[in-house]
């Protein structure tokens, strides 16, 4: 079903704002990449990091849980967490594991950083 | 990294539909319809206690099936690999995403004694694909949170695992967790499903191991309010009044 093949690319802004672009795949299989990309992006400084998944493909179960774990990491680091680009199905995924009531969800792109950065 | 669209819906069929709440349609033949109907499902973000995350892991060495039919085997034979401390419910149409699958349960009162005290409930199935399915827990259910139940072929081995990343939901359950046996209990509940589905395969004498992380070691004050949908609380008032419930029966009988 899935290739388990994941690119991620940190980008940021303004100094106070990471942008991940996902491209691909969220499984058990990528939880390093993530990781890793988390870590790129917090190391910056900043204080919000907003997942691009607009060119998400496919996210299963495990993905899902790695999300959580990069939320309850982000909480701890005081990093706020928002995503734009959801496709109906991902936003109905969230809405059912209820994160869309700890990842801040936008439509676009300027819409996140206006919501964070204030711009 | 393109992928067809063909890929894309199988991969949202493996999803359940989102629900606001859970809608029981039909009971099984004996089992307790509480704390189910009218219930909101529950991620590990909504709960009260720590969140753990706990993985039981066994080798099914030698066996000659794929990751796949080990995993077709253990959806249709769910229940059977319970103990009876754990009772599921078979679904009319199996591990399918979205279906309802009942529990009646019992946990100990006191570390080491047997499990007396009834808990019935449920779970959801969220997601389900050929070698992993996942259930996600209602308001009340002891923890918050979801289990995935899979099975790995690592370079020609096989593997099935049951991994939960879960909070206590409310400080009863809390407290039960943490001292009056209930973690114990879920351990040994997770060993038995492996061990028997082990044997199911014609896998005898592996152990099950099983590695336990905090992912988040604080306690979300917050939600100390879903002490009033305890399931095990409810399901306890619910049994004491069955003498009652069947004597007004009666009267109104006519």
């Amino acid at each position: 079903m899935t290739n388990n093949q994941l690119d991620l690319t940190v980008r940021q802004v303004k100094g106070r704002l990471s942008i991940i672009d996902v491209v691909g795949d969220i499984t058990a299989f990528v939880e390093d990449q993530l990781q890793n990309a988390y870590l790129q992006a917090t190391s910056f400084g900043i204080d919000s990091i907003v997942w691009n998944f607009s060119k998400l493909n496919f996210i299963n179960s495990s993905g899902i849980g790695l999300l959580v774990v990069m939320l309850i990491r982000a909480r701890k680091q005081n990093v706020r967490m928002g995503a734009y680009g959801l496709n109906e199905h991902f936003k109905r995924l969230f809405e059912m594991t209820r994160l869309n009531e700890v990842f801040n969800v936008f439509e676009t792109e300027d819409d996140a950083i206006s919501a964070f950065l204030g711009a | 990294m393109e992928t067809s669209d063909e890929q894309k819906e199988q991969g949202q069929s493996s999803w359940a539909r989102p629900i606001d709440q859970i809608d029981v349609k039909e009971v099984p033949i004996g089992a307790t319809n509480l704390n189910l109907a009218g219930r909101r499902l529950v991620s590990p973000l909504q709960g009260f206690g720590p969140l753990w995350q706990k993985t039981y892991r066994i080798h099914l060495t030698g066996v000659k099936q794929t990751a796949g039919e080990v995993m077709q085997l253990w959806k249709a034979r769910f229940p059977e690999f319970q103990p009876k401390e754990n009772h599921f419910y078979p679904s009319m149409v199996g591990i399918r995403p979205g279906e309802v699958l009942f529990i009646d349960a019992t946990v100990p009162a006191l570390p080491n004694t047997p499990s007396v005290l009834p808990v019935a409930s449920g779970v959801v199935v969220m997601y389900v694909d050929d070698t992993s399915f996942t259930v996600m827990t209602p308001e009340g259910f002891p923890e918050s949170g979801w289990n995935t139940f899979s099975v790995q072929d690592d370079h020609g081995e096989i593997y099935a695992q049951v991994q939960s990343m879960a909070r206590s939901t409310d400080p009863i359950y809390e407290l039960a967790f943490r001292f009056l046996g209930s973690s114990e209990q879920q351990e040994k509940v997770w060993r038995y499903v492996l061990t028997h589905l082990a044997t199911a395969c014609g896998v005898t004498g592996e152990t099950v191991t099983m590695e336990k992380i905090c992912l988040d070691n604080k306690i979300q004050w917050s939600q100390v309010k879903n002490i009033w949908r305890n399931a095990g609380v409810k399901t306890v008032f619910f049994k004491l009044a069955t003498p009652l419930r069947w004597a007004g029966r009666r009267i109104r009988r006519p």
